[in-house]
């Protein structure tokens, strides 16, 4: 294929879902910043891999949000580490000092702690689906049966849920 | 129509996503079906809690880091610098104000609305067909703009 029609291609791809990849992973990983290294390394990989045949936006959501997960537990890892230090207030002080921000950040930290704690194909369903892909699209990312979305998405929801109530001993 | 659905049909029915036999059917059972209804709204008003949880993510969202210490050492997106090293291509620092270094060329497209006061304009090559591309990195070492750089370039 000439460089300039797969140039055009790559620019189509990248003007399409970076933003919303970039968005993706900064709900993940709730560092903006991070996001945009982690989608830099998943258009690497897009580019790399050359034009696909099929449409390529299962294919680069499954390896946004795998490379996601991956940060997600790594964050969550640093931030027990800062709390069994007596740290985390540090990290926080300078710009959460009203108490609805600081409720709100935890929120958000127990959130991602149960996302963490998921089987990572679960994860992404949830979060593939708030992130407003079909049932077709997610299964042709995860590798799933079309038929079979409704049920895993309910399982992935209930074992959520269940797994907040116990961690955290109140509902969502 | 006696027969109660899972709870997977009944997951599908809230997102719209069951087709549309199954979807009439499923209707229809609920009509005369008060366990599988009462499930159905368990199912719905859950589905509603983790997709507001997921949601509210985008709220806790911290801004791009400052360039702290542990980020110095790796100013550049690895991608870029990766591919700049390959490819031997010059880094050419410019600002705003400064001359670009080469003639009037294709636009750049942003990637995010805020002003670029100052960065890099870095040449990489990427993927198998050597596409080769700008990508301005500002100082705290985000990729801010792009343009593909094509033979008439």
């Amino acid at each position: 294929m000439p460089a300039d029609a797969s140039g055009l291609w790559f620019d189509a791809i990248f003007r399409e879902h970076y933003p919303r990849i970039v968005s993706l992973l900064a709900r993940m990983t709730g560092d903006r910043a991070q996001a945009e290294e982690i989608a830099s390394d998943v258009f690497c990989k897009v580019s790399q891999h050359g034009r696909m045949a099929l449409e390529p936006a299962p294919w680069i959501y499954r390896v946004a949000t795998n490379a996601g997960l991956d940060a997600l537990r790594s964050n969550n890892r640093r931030r027990r580490r800062e709390e069994a230090a007596g740290t985390e207030s540090f990290r926080l002080a300078p710009r959460e000092t009203a108490l609805d921000d600081v409720l709100r950040t935890e929120r958000c930290a127990r959130v991602r702690e149960i996302l963490g704690s998921l089987k990572p194909r679960d994860a992404q369903l949830l979060l593939l689906r708030a992130e407003g892909l079909a049932y077709r699209e997610l299964a042709e990312a995860l590798g799933m049966q079309p038929g079979s979305v409704g049920t895993l998405l309910a399982r992935a929801e209930a074992e959520f849920e269940k797994r907040f109530r116990a961690r955290y001993g109140d509902g969502l | 129509m006696n027969r109660c659905f899972e709870d997977g049909d009944l997951r599908a029915y809230v997102d719209r996503e069951l087709p549309g036999p199954d979807r009439d059917r499923v209707a229809a059972h609920l009509a005369g079906c008060g366990e599988c209804g009462a499930r159905l709204r368990e199912i719905e008003a859950r589905a509603e809690r983790i997709a507001t949880a997921l949601s509210a993510l985008a709220d806790g969202v911290a801004p791009a880091r400052p360039i702290a210490a542990e980020r110095k050492a790796k100013l550049w997106p690895r991608w870029a610098t990766a591919a700049a090293v390959a490819a031997g291509l010059a880094l050419v620092l410019v600002s705003p104000k400064a001359k670009p270094p080469a003639p009037a060329r294709a636009a750049f497209v942003a990637l995010d609305n805020e002003p670029i006061d100052a960065g890099l304009v870095v040449r990489v090559s990427l993927g198998p067909d050597n596409v080769q591309a700008d990508v301005i990195i500002s100082p705290d070492g985000r990729a801010r703009a792009y343009r593909l750089v094509t033979n008439q370039n």
